[in-house]
């Protein structure tokens, strides 16, 4: 968990799911900015220090999440920055993080599961901080 | 009355010999014999109150004979002579007068007999056979009577009794036999294992000299005309050989088949015949043997198959030629069965091949065909299948391995075979026709002496015809494979694009269901489950659609309509998308662009076109313009973004395409597919073309009333 950075970036090309995930991030506590594609979300997070968790989809038109999480990494101001990726398919542990990602999380995602990734990165007022990830906390599939 | 069916019973007047005994050979004969001597015997007196079996127990000198007579004497032997003799109320005197008579004047009657116990290893020689002989010896070991046959013959005769001996079968053979004084006379003996007694050979002899010579030096006695008809109406070809090699009788049917010119048959020597016809087999050497084999055992009988290097096929029968007991010569007689082991030939190719090609493996499969097909067509087959992008035949192959590949001439191009020649070797080219378009071809080539017949060029277009119907076949099931995985990828993908709404549906109404939702948020949240639930709504009319059109039934309901209102419209519709993308959109209609249409199919055109345009608009503007002249309406949809590229400018109308990877792109690419369809069914046309300074303009172009 970074210190200070207690934003999560939510990026996503599909409008229904931004206007959800902040409206549930919002009644968390947690403050979002919101990125409907690559370029958006690069610049958002270049632009500002308070960013603490992306969650990127994969899944998107032009810039797809894997070539944004690429950038991210590359990029030695951004590279800290920890990159949840949302996805329509399961991908393996191995493959996740091979990528680079630090989390991984699979549509439909519910509240509970959202949130228990997302404490794991950002304060959650209210919300004693999640331990770190185990081996088997992805056990889901 | 027991008719004892004999020589001597014929003789003595019985004529009932059909209903006798079926032993009127040797048997009957030695009885007659036997009985002569009997005669002559009698002078020193028979009692002919006895049986005849102990009549002739009592007198050596007819003992050899009949115990070869051993079955006959068992039904008439306990008769006394003289009863058998009053039965038929005849004089014995006058009988054996007969016989005597009988027996001069007639040549089959062996003229000796001789008895070889092979346990023993002694041969016992009748009297009359010595006299024949003129030899002194009675009995003694074999050797001392083979010594009178011939040097040349010996090594044959001794062999054929080893046999006879070892086998214990019956046999008949004709030797040179040497009289002391140096005369040699030919004999036939007839060798038959003894009944009930074993290991005995009992043989019977006849002097065939004077016959021998008579028949060979007289054709014009043999032959009659008669005969020669006959000869000449068989399907066989027969020719007759006599004991020396020379021919005595051939018929045309023989000189056509083997191409025999007259020269070599008035030779009518066997040798110069046999060194014609050898060059006209396979194999020469193995024919030559059998000839040999059968010379040497003038009694055996033969069936065999000649194969010719031209291909042609021979049955050959060959049978000994007697006249009464002697082997005289030999007859040949053949048939051609070519085609017969063609059609054979042919048949079980076809099957093979038709075999083959079902197989999933097409190439393997013509290669197989190809090469299996050279004996029947020829020194080198080829096929080619057009749309193999190799300019060389698809499969070929050459008896000599050098490579084929044909020259295809106009006519099978335009779908007829045709046979032609060149650079001595003769052509025949199929083409291979699916649903009357010609796909490929089949060629065949032979040298020129063996040019193709009709026949053989029905066998090529029957085999052409299976072959074209696997090449649609496996090209059926490739496109069948093609759509269901086409299919299956869009089911996985339909079911990855659902997760998108099922996410935003189930985390809206879980925040629904808290406490602490404000109002503000839940209208967000309600109008966010409105959007989903038109989307999800739409998802499903798509799929909806598409089932209906591949079912075909579709509705449409014409009327008319304005096109440029219902573009107003669907941009109306998509406000609040245009507004979330940033694609500013700009309409552009020249007045009432009417047209006779159902107004829900434009409408999705438009719209599918619109929503396309938003997804890779990449933000940049759109601008929608529309048109009409000449009873044609132009509608043209065109953005600034990714644009299509060129290969892909077909494939975006079919169902369930991806112009772009699907690691960018959701969404299943039905409504392009969607508009293509509403299209075609107006006769119009739709294309995508790419735009300068980067992006794709649709182009839509519909009749404004097609019945006209």
């Amino acid at each position: 968990m970074m210190e200070h950075r207690n934003v999560v970036l939510v990026v996503d090309d599909d409008p229904d799911i931004l206007d959800v995930v902040e409206v549930v991030l919002e009644l968390q506590g947690v403050p979002s900015i919101c990125a409907s594609d690559g370029q958006a979300a690069l610049a958002a997070l270049r632009s500002s220090n308070e960013i603490g968790l992306v969650l990127l989809d994969l899944m998107m038109p032009g810039m797809s999440g894997s070539e944004v999480l690429a950038e991210i990494k590359r990029e030695p101001g951004l590279s800290g920055v920890p990159v949840v990726l949302i996805s329509g398919n399961y991908h393996t542990e191995q493959n996740v993080k091979t990528m680079g990602a630090d989390e991984h999380l699979v549509k439909p995602v519910d509240v509970a599961e959202l949130m228990g990734v997302v404490s794991r990165f950002v304060a959650v007022p209210g919300r004693p901080p999640e331990p770190p990830a185990t081996p088997d906390a992805h056990k889901r599939h | 009355m027991q008719c004892w069916c004999t020589e001597v019973a014929w003789y003595a007047g019985c004529t009932d010999r059909d209903s006798c005994a079926p032993s009127v050979d040797g048997a009957g004969r030695g009885v007659a014999r036997a009985l002569l001597v009997l005669a002559s015997v009698s002078k020193v007196g028979i009692d002919p109150s006895r049986p005849i079996a102990e009549i002739v127990r009592d007198h050596e000198e007819t003992q050899i004979v009949f115990q070869r007579l051993g079955l006959l004497l068992a039904e008439v032997g306990d008769v006394p002579l003289e009863t058998a003799v009053a039965e038929r109320g005849l004089d014995l005197a006058q009988v054996v007068r007969d016989i005597e008579n009988a027996i001069e004047e007639s040549t089959p009657f062996a003229h000796g007999a001789f008895e070889w116990d092979i346990r023993r290893n002694v041969v016992r020689v009748s009297p009359a056979l010595t006299a024949v002989i003129r030899m002194h010896e009675q009995s003694g070991p074999p050797a001392r009577f083979l010594a009178h046959i011939h040097p040349e013959d010996r090594p044959r005769v001794e062999q054929a009794f080893q046999n006879a001996a070892h086998g214990l079968y019956p046999m008949s053979l004709e030797y040179r036999v040497l009289r002391p004084d140096g005369t040699p006379r030919i004999f036939a003996s007839r060798v038959e294992p003894l009944e009930g007694e074993v290991p005995v050979l009992i043989g019977m002899v006849w002097d065939i000299t004077e016959q021998h010579t008579e028949i060979r030096t007289a054709d014009a006695i043999i032959e009659t005309p008669l005969l020669r008809s006959t000869l000449e109406s068989t399907a066989d070809g027969i020719l007759v050989i006599d004991r020396s090699g020379n021919i005595t009788m051939y018929n045309q049917r023989f000189l056509s088949m083997w191409h025999i010119p007259d020269e070599i048959v008035a030779k009518r020597a066997d040798e110069a015949l046999l060194s014609y016809v050898l060059d006209q087999l396979r194999e020469p050497a193995q024919f030559l043997a059998n000839v040999h084999e059968l010379y040497a055992n003038p009694e055996r009988e033969s069936f065999d198959v000649l194969r010719f290097q031209d291909g042609r096929v021979f049955e050959r029968y060959s049978r000994p030629q007697r006249v009464e007991f002697a082997i005289v010569g030999r007859v040949w007689s053949f048939r051609d069965v070519t085609e017969r082991e063609r059609l054979l030939s042919q048949a079980s190719f076809m099957l093979d091949a038709s075999r083959l090609l079902i197989s999933l493996d097409l190439r393997s499969a013509l290669d197989a065909i190809a090469e299996a097909a050279i004996p029947f067509l020829g020194d080198a087959c080829a096929i080619d299948v057009f749309s193999d992008p190799d300019p060389h035949p698809t499969v070929s192959h050459t008896i000599d391995g050098l490579p084929f590949a044909p020259v295809l001439p106009a006519d099978v191009l335009a779908g007829r075979s045709a046979s032609y020649e060149a650079e001595r070797t003769s052509f025949v080219a199929v083409p291979l026709i699916v649903q009357g378009e010609v796909i490929g071809a089949l060629v065949a080539a032979a040298p020129l002496r063996r040019r193709h017949t009709r026949a053989q060029i029905e066998f090529l277009e029957r085999l052409a015809a299976r072959i074209a119907l696997a090449i649609e076949n496996a090209r059926l099931l490739r496109e069948a494979q093609d759509a269901v995985r086409a299919r299956d990828e869009s089911l996985s993908i339909a079911a990855h694009e659902l997760r998108g709404p099922l996410s935003a549906i189930q985390l809206a109404v879980q925040t629904l269901q808290r406490q602490d939702v404000t109002e503000a948020m839940q209208a967000r949240m309600l109008a966010l489950l409105a959007r989903e639930d038109r989307r999800l709504a739409r998802f499903a009319d798509d799929i909806m659609d598409i089932t209906r059109i591949r079912a075909g039934v579709l509705r449409f309901v014409d009327e008319d309509v304005d096109l440029g209102a219902i573009i107003r419209e669907a941009v109306g519709r998509l406000a609040l998308e245009i507004e979330r993308t940033g694609s500013k959109v700009s309409i552009e209609a020249m007045g009432p662009i009417i047209g006779r249409w159902d107004p829900l199919r434009i409408d999705q055109i438009v719209t599918n076109l619109l929503q396309n345009a938003l997804k890779f608009g990449l933000g940049k503007p759109i601008e929608v313009r529309a048109s009409a002249s000449a009873g044609w309406v132009t509608l043209t949809v065109s953005d600034r973004g990714l644009g299509v590229p060129p290969a892909q400018r077909e494939q975006i109308f079919k169902p369930f395409a991806r112009a772009v990877l699907v690691r960018h792109y959701g969404g299943l690419g039905l409504g392009l597919f969607i508009v293509r369809t509403i299209v075609n069914r107006y006769g119009g046309t739709v294309e995508v073309e790419p735009r300068e300074g980067g992006g794709s303009t649709f182009v839509v172009r519909l009749a404004q009333d097609r019945s006209q």
